[in-house]
């Protein structure tokens, strides 16, 4: 017994030794979802991109064919030529929270020496307008980093899905691919969802001033015919009517999804008035969801 | 059960001829003195005591037989189980995410039911039946045959001294190697042998199967459907009408005093399938370059349509060797050194599918694996193992202007620490793994941190 108790302790020894050797080898899981730029395929790397030098290789070319970028745009094409002794490139946006590695690729016909590369980026839903720097360094065997490749990007608003312009605006987002609804009920008694889309023409007996129209712009999702856009805007292009306005969110199928999380937002005259949030459930989609339907997301008075 | 006959018979014998000398007038009857008393009443009352013996002794037999004759009217009915709860208390590889691809959540860091079987066993004369239903979470709640079999067996008692012969048809273990037909609750370890886990997802397939076992020799050979029951592609299924042919030939010797050897080689050849794709028609695509959302003519692309390609079928096997030394440790319990080694070629059905027409090569699959543990008294044990898997051995990456080889290995560094109580146990395990498919800073495949600690409780009953 004694013998063997030093065997053992020996064993657990070795065994500790081999956890130690191998244990911080390779690199972290990290989908980086929560970057501004996604380089669907790569290797994201979490923290700034390591300063390059001279001993690594440059980026001779840094090819892109849009400089526009917005939020949500995907397979946007970045391509590129490496000097002939990198073996990767590390590309990402200047102040992300990360950045990602490409292996280098064959050399295309124009340039038969110098590898290449070329990937498809996506950008977050959340980036915020404005100007980024796009950086590119080549990598060599050993793992230097060479001097940066740099172009710039300009996130502006998405030209396929603009947001709404009016004097009030009343904005529905929520975060999974299922079917909500935006109710608003004006001072004059019209209620704009789906349904009734514009608050046109004004109600018989209204006593508050009904010069301007209100419109819902989109129905997102209906049907559970999932379009991406998860986004319902109610809007008033002109002065809209005094008074107070209640908004209701309705729940008509969550599509599969276990929940939806939903933010409304009013903006009137250019400035942030109001705004809730809330979770829908499957609860939620009980009723008829026609006039009234939806649980009570705000009110807001309009002078 | 001709013994006991003869016992009962024998009992009943000489109840009867009891029970005649109890009747019959005895010559040597003590005499009756005045007033009835018996005059020599201890004999008398010894011989009633001897009679009551044997009249239980008789009832016991009799219920003996009665039960035996209902066990062969109605057969045994056995049911029994294990559970395994798994707790990953780290898994480096967790993330708050979900896949992009399958929408699965990528967060390892959970409780799990590995598994919980609950299995039936029915004999009946040479005829054995049982089902075991597997219930588990690892891929979310699901209950499923784990095995289903129907086997007739000679002889119907074992007896060493004659082979004894046992041919099954239905879900069974593939008879391929150690790890794979090893139980469930009886290996130390968490998990098979990364190599196995490839080659032999889910270790039941369909099919029949032939085993003989006689003095230190056993052999198994197999006719299966070639997808087990864990199998990427067509689980439990089979989409081509050729069968794989599974077999091992093993030994199992004392070589010493307390040591004993256990070894055996393994053969798998089949056939595989790669699927055929339906025919594509002609399209115009239009891929918003400038991403204005208008469709210009320069962003109209036409895409060619395609026929239909055709299945095909392509050769697999694998060979393989396993073995075991366990060396009786006197106060500390068993010492035991495993080993088990596999080539193989298209024959990953479970990590890295393999298709060679896909690929346009055969891919060559390696592995092996070693280790040992020692029984800490009947209250512990302590182990350690290593595997290693290349899913490809000729694997290669495009990297720069270079075709350059890549080392493709999965390896495993398991760690083992176990207590146990009767049919309970509680396990802690730390695996250090390898694997390639991570990309390091210099574009050549690195690990992808895997390493995981994990506690499983299992009880068997």
């Amino acid at each position: 017994m004694r013998a063997v108790i030093p065997i053992l302790v020996a064993c657990l020894a070795l065994a500790l030794a081999v956890v130690g050797a191998v244990a911080c080898a390779g690199v972290k899981a990290d989908a980086g979802a929560d970057a501004y730029m996604l380089v669907p395929g790569a290797q994201f790397v979490r923290g700034p991109m390591p300063d390059g030098s001279d001993a690594g290789p440059p980026v001779d070319q840094l090819l892109l064919v849009n400089d526009d970028i917005w939020a949500g745009m995907e397979n946007d094409p970045v391509s590129g030529v490496l000097e002939p002794s990198a073996t990767a490139v590390a590309i990402g946006l200047q102040g992300d929270v990360g950045y990602w590695v490409l292996t280098a690729g064959v050399p295309s016909i124009a340039t038969p020496e110098d590898p290449s590369f070329s990937a498809s980026m996506a950008f977050s839903e959340g980036i915020i307008l404005g100007s980024y720097t796009l950086v590119a360094r080549g990598v060599d065997s050993a793992g230097h980093f060479g001097l940066p490749s740099t172009q710039v990007l300009v996130a502006e608003d998405s030209p396929t899905n603009p947001p709404p312009t009016g004097d009030l605006v009343i904005t529905l987002t929520w975060d999974t691919e299922s079917n909500l609804a935006l109710h608003v009920l004006d001072p004059t008694g019209a209620e704009i969802y789906w349904n009734d889309q514009s608050s046109e023409p004004p109600q018989p007996n209204a006593s508050v001033d009904a010069g301007s129209y209100g419109y819902i712009d989109y129905d997102s999702n209906a049907g559970c015919v999932i379009d991406g856009l998860r986004r319902e805007d109610v809007i008033w292009p002109n002065t809209p009517p005094s008074g107070q306005y209640t908004v209701r969110v309705d729940t008509p199928a969550l599509c599969g999804q276990p929940d939806a999380n939903w933010q409304v937002n009013v903006v009137l005259d250019g400035n942030t008035i109001a705004h809730a949030s809330g979770v829908a459930v499957d609860a939620d989609t009980w009723g008829n969801h026609g006039v009234g339907s939806g649980v009570l997301a705000l009110q807001f008075t309009v002078p | 059960m001709r013994r006991l006959a003869f016992l009962g018979a024998a009992a009943l014998a000489t109840f009867s001829a009891s029970a005649r000398a109890d009747d019959a007038p005895s010559p040597a009857a003590p005499p009756v003195a005045p007033g009835g008393a018996v005059a020599a009443a201890a004999p008398d009352a010894g011989l009633r005591d001897e009679v009551a013996r044997q009249g239980e002794e008789l009832d016991d037999l009799r219920a003996e037989f009665d039960r035996e004759r209902r066990a062969r009217e109605h057969p045994v009915l056995r049911l029994s189980g294990f559970l395994q709860i798994d707790w990953v208390v780290h898994n480096q590889a967790s993330q708050d995410e979900l896949n992009g691809s399958t929408g699965a959540p990528l967060n390892q860091d959970r409780f799990t039911l590995r598994r919980g079987h609950v299995r039936a066993d029915v004999e009946e004369g040479m005829l054995l039946g049982a089902l075991e239903l597997d219930a588990n979470t690892t891929n979310g709640p699901q209950v499923r045959p784990i095995e289903a079999s129907v086997s007739l067996r000679w002889p119907e008692k074992p007896d060493a001294r004659v082979p004894s012969f046992l041919v099954t048809a239905g879900l069974m273990r593939i008879p391929f190697g150690f790890e794979v037909q090893e139980l469930d609750y009886v290996r130390p370890f968490l998990e098979r042998a990364t190599v196995l886990q490839a080659l032999f997802p889910g270790e039941f397939d369909l099919g029949a199967r032939f085993k003989m076992r006689y003095r230190f020799l056993d052999m198994a050979v197999a006719v299966m459907n070639g997808n087990p029951i864990g199998a990427k592609v067509f689980p439990d299924l089979d989409p081509v009408h050729e069968k794989d042919m599974v077999g091992r030939v093993g030994v199992d010797v004392p070589i010493a005093a307390g040591v004993r050897f256990r070894a055996g080689a393994s053969a798998d050849a089949g056939t595989g399938f790669h699927l055929g794709s339906p025919a594509t028609p002609n399209t115009l695509v239009w891929q918003d370059q400038n991403g204005d959302g208008l469709v210009e003519p320069n962003e109209i692309v036409a895409v060619g349509g395609s026929p239909a390609t055709p299945s095909k079928t392509f050769h697999r096997f694998a060979v393989g060797g396993d073995a075991r030394i366990v060396v009786g440790v006197p106060v500390l319990g068993d010492l035991t050194f495993r080993g088990e080694a596999v080539s193989g070629t298209n024959l990953d059905r479970g990590l890295e599918v393999a298709d060679p027409v896909g690929a346009a090569h055969d891919l060559r699959e390696v592995g092996w694996s070693g280790g040992v543990t020692q029984e800490i008294t009947r209250w512990g044990m302590a182990g350690l193992r290593y595997d290693i898997y290349n899913p490809n051995a000729d694997a290669t990456q495009q990297r720069a202007a270079n075709l350059v080889p890549v080392d493709r290995s999965y390896t495993t560094v398991a760690i083992m620490g176990m207590v146990r109580y009767r049919g309970g146990r509680l396990l802690v395990e730390y695996d250090v793994n390898r694997n390639p498919l991570g990309t390091g800073p210099n574009g050549a495949p690195t690990t992808l941190a895997d390493n995981a600690l994990t506690l499983r409780g299992q009880l068997v009953f």
